[in-house]
């Protein structure tokens, strides 16, 4: 019986091919749309599954070929269909763990579990095998996945745990370890330990602005990098701080010899308050946290295309006023309907 | 009757209130009193976090889009009243679209209200610097109009020392 990683993101009734995660980079009018919710024939347009989708491959290919070994049978036996299936895994893994984002709430973690478990059971029974090996491996990898992440382990120790725990959930299940320990490595690697890196750099984007409260470094006046004298920063700061993170959005603007040479513009205000403006890495959403970033626009205005700030609480920001960086309720004030949100989704 | 439409047309046609909500409702929303205004848009954007932020505000287009019509206003503002930081903001930004001459007037009066020490040397700083937009004279530096009067605020023993520091940096 092969219980191989499959589509996690397929519910019960396969014939629906709908998703469980939603797509990253909002490219449908239903973020659940990813590649126009159509897996078959569509394309995810950004390539933010494709990734995770050889990642999983790999992962697959060679814990089937460990498995082949240990029963004295050839590395690659069966590995085109490893590839598929754990294609397939490791692209769920991803999308549940963009739905469930980092370790959360006791409840938020349970119901990670589950996802994963349904998954790594409908996956299973797709190719044939018996759905509880795989709801075993994908519930238990994720449990003590999270497990782990909550207690501060590293991204390794969430993948090493995952991938031991996927397999004694198959195991015990009666089916075999070494695919279950695949099921296992893909969501603690494509899940918990990615979400877990998501969360630590939209805190460290938060913790990087917080230090610089009160520094004058990006005032109007003053010469900061390639933003000289009397010119408005407000963007450089965010750009500054989000680099610093690891989260750059890139250097979009400036003439294509700068771009070549890496001397571009970032982002600028109204480019980050332009809901349809892609920044790479960063997602439009209306629940920002701790290292979010703001922003307002004015309409029709060239020189000064608005304001934008880094969230620093449930409603304050932190941003270069021209005389200094400041921390206050910017962005969510009553009267300010018009912001709009980021999130640091990663990106590969 | 005749008497009543007579007496209604006398009260509504001369009240100066409701002859100017009249005209209000033309194409331009033109304010009913600049300092309101002024007052009313600094209360909502609270602080100069986002100095540009009135520019959200359709009321505040008006008079950004006509400075000339409210330079007057703007001047008697500063002159008569008191006034915060925000709403200094406020002016100034109201004022960004001022031609040089007349944005000359108005720096010239700022550098009045330096001198009385009814602005600090920051705020008249952000007048000339293009702090809140108008860039005259950043660009127009070697000109001799803004030469001139950078030449009279050096031998003006009313002057800051500071603003004195700052003009012979620039210039």
């Amino acid at each position: 019986m092969i219980s191989m990683p499959g589509p996690r993101w397929l519910s019960g009734d396969a014939s629906l091919g709908r998703w469980f995660g939603t797509d990253p980079q909002n490219q449908f009018a239903s973020p659940y749309l990813a590649m126009g919710n159509n897996p078959v024939n569509g394309i995810d347009p950004d390539g933010e599954f494709f990734i995770p989708a050889l990642i999983g491959a790999g992962i697959s290919v060679i814990t089937n070929g460990i498995n082949n070994l240990s029963n004295n049978q050839s590395f690659f036996n069966g590995a085109g269909k490893a590839a598929f299936w754990g294609a397939i895994g490791g692209a769920a893994s991803f999308g549940i763990g963009v739905a469930f984002q980092g370790t959360g709430s006791f409840g938020n973690e349970l119901l990670r579990a589950g996802a994963h478990a349904l998954s790594g059971g409908t996956q299973s029974e797709l190719q044939g095998g018996n759905f509880l090996h795989g709801f075993f491996s994908g519930g238990f990898a994720s449990g003590v996945s999270s497990g782990i992440s909550a207690f501060g382990g590293n991204g390794f120790s969430q993948i090493l745990g995952g991938g031991l725990s996927g397999g004694v959930g198959s195991k015990i299940s009666g089916g075999n370890f070494w695919q279950g320990a695949g099921t296992g490595i893909m969501v603690g690697a494509l899940n918990h330990a990615y979400q877990s890196g998501i969360s630590k750099v939209r805190e460290n984007i938060a913790k990087f602005a917080e230090g610089y409260i009160g520094s004058t470094e990006w005032n109007y006046d003053v010469e900061k990098d390639n933003f000289g004298q009397n010119t408005n920063k407000c963007n450089k700061f965010v750009y500054d701080v989000t680099t610093e993170a690891g989260a750059s959005p890139d250097l979009p603007n400036g003439n294509w010899i700068k771009k070549v040479f890496g001397f571009g513009s970032p982002p600028t205000a109204g480019q980050w308050a332009d809901a349809d403006y892609e920044i790479p890495g960063w997602k439009v959403s209306d629940k920002p946290g701790r290292g979010s970033v703001a922003a307002m626009a004015i309409p029709g205005q060239s020189t000064y295309t608005g304001h934008t700030g880094i969230v620093s609480g449930m409603k304050s920001t932190i941003s270069a006023n021209g005389k200094m960086i400041i921390k206050n309720d910017w962005g969510f004030r009553s009267n300010q309907s018009n912001v709009v949100f980021r999130k640091w989704v990663g990106r590969w | 009757m005749r008497y009543f439409i007579i007496a209604f047309i006398a009260f509504f046609g001369c009240n100066p209130k409701v002859a100017q909500s009249h005209k209000n409702k033309g194409s331009t929303m033109r304010p009913l009193n600049y300092s309101e205004s002024i007052i009313q848009i600094s209360k909502k954007v609270q602080d100069l976090t986002w100095r540009f932020e009135p520019l959200t505000y359709p009321e505040f287009e008006e008079i950004y889009l006509n400075p000339k019509i409210y330079l007057d206003s703007a001047l008697s503002f500063l002159s008569n009243s008191e006034f915060n930081d925000v709403e200094f903001g406020t002016i100034v930004l109201s004022m960004h679209k001022l031609p040089l001459d007349d944005y000359m007037l108005f720096t010239s009066k700022n550098f009045e209200l330096l001198k009385e020490k009814q602005i600090n040397v920051n705020q008249f700083i952000s007048v000339i610097n293009g702090f809140y937009g108008n860039d005259h004279f950043m660009k127009n530096k070697k000109s001799k109009i803004i030469q001139g009067f950078y030449k009279e605020i050096l031998t003006d023993d009313l002057c800051p020392p500071e603003l004195k520091e700052y003009i012979k940096e620039i210039i």
